[in-house]
């Protein structure tokens, strides 16, 4: 059973992928296909197994950056 | 050095297309080193091909373009190329550029005899500026993605060992992760970072760390 994801996590991610800007394709592989800023939204909107791994992308990236270890990675040798 | 390099290049959807065109960068770096340079393009890029090209001139590096997921990396028209189960014959050091292919067939290849896997635990991501998408080398997002990916099989044909390898792409990815950080959020490619992130966490040398081709 996958883990509820609260409402709170899909408005900060959709508002972050709503900012970003509209000329992109994303490829997870090619079990999706080449996804547009839309699709995307529309995904994590309706929780999906992909809009899952959104999520995940974008929290792993803020967490990361929040707790200070992505500078730590990068600044490292 | 003698070195022996087979890399599949499928060309069936956009994505191998830009991983193929792509892989231009280690092609050039083989030449360079005087590898033997075994191109498995598009129909090639299938397993009949692979696997008797493995047999008979037991490379030293093999570098797998295409999609894939935790059992199997797929070749042209994702038909599958190598699949949990299947026999290997000795290979060195096999990087994949494929998605999640590290989590299960990489941690079985490398229990099977080859010496090093490089590869992703998680889906490997691709963006691409969709204003540029026939042009693929001009393809400025893209670019982001492919070159450090790339540094790994250019590295290795260097000397670089699986482990150095992997940590020389890492760097590429800290570099330009550093770089859109000092930029911040006016670069128009601010929103590529937790993207490159992604990749970059998930990128992982399996088997020996000391293998070198």
């Amino acid at each position: 059973m996958p883990e509820e994801i609260s409402q709170e996590i899909i408005d900060v991610v959709v508002a972050r992928l709503e900012e970003s800007a509209d000329g992109r394709f994303t490829a997870f592989g090619n079990e999706w296909g080449e996804l547009s800023k839309q699709d995307l939204i529309s995904e994590v909107r309706n929780r999906t197994d992909l809009g899952r791994k959104i999520i995940d992308v974008e929290l792993a990236y803020i967490k990361a950056l929040v707790s200070g270890d992505l500078l730590r990675e990068v600044s490292s040798p | 050095m003698n070195i022996t390099l087979i890399i599949t290049l499928p060309e069936h959807d956009l994505i191998t297309k830009y991983i193929t065109v792509w892989s231009n960068q280690i092609l050039n770096s083989a030449k360079k080193v005087g590898a033997k340079i075994i191109e498995l393009k598009r129909e090639k890029a299938i397993k009949k091909e692979l696997l008797g090209r493995i047999k008979k001139l037991q490379p030293e590096l093999v570098v797998l373009n295409g999609h894939g997921n935790e059992i199997c990396i797929a070749g042209h028209n994702d038909t599958p190329l190598l699949r949990v189960g299947e026999k290997v014959f000795p290979i060195k050091i096999i990087y994949a550029r494929a998605c999640k292919a590290a989590q299960i067939l990489g941690e079985e290849l490398v229990k099977n005899g080859v010496e090093a896997f490089i590869g992703y635990k998680e889906d490997f991501v691709l963006r691409i500026d969709k204003y540029k998408v026939q042009r693929i080398l001009d393809n400025e997002v893209a670019e982001l993605y492919m070159t450090p990916s790339n540094q790994v099989s250019m590295a290795l044909l260097k000397g670089s060992t699986a482990h150095e390898a992997n940590e020389r792409s890492k760097e590429h990815y800290k570099k330009t992760i550093q770089n859109l950080i000092l930029a911040g959020p006016k670069s128009e490619f601010y929103q590529e970072l937790p993207f490159l992130y992604w990749n970059m966490s998930h990128q992982v040398c399996l088997g020996n760390p000391d293998a070198r081709l």
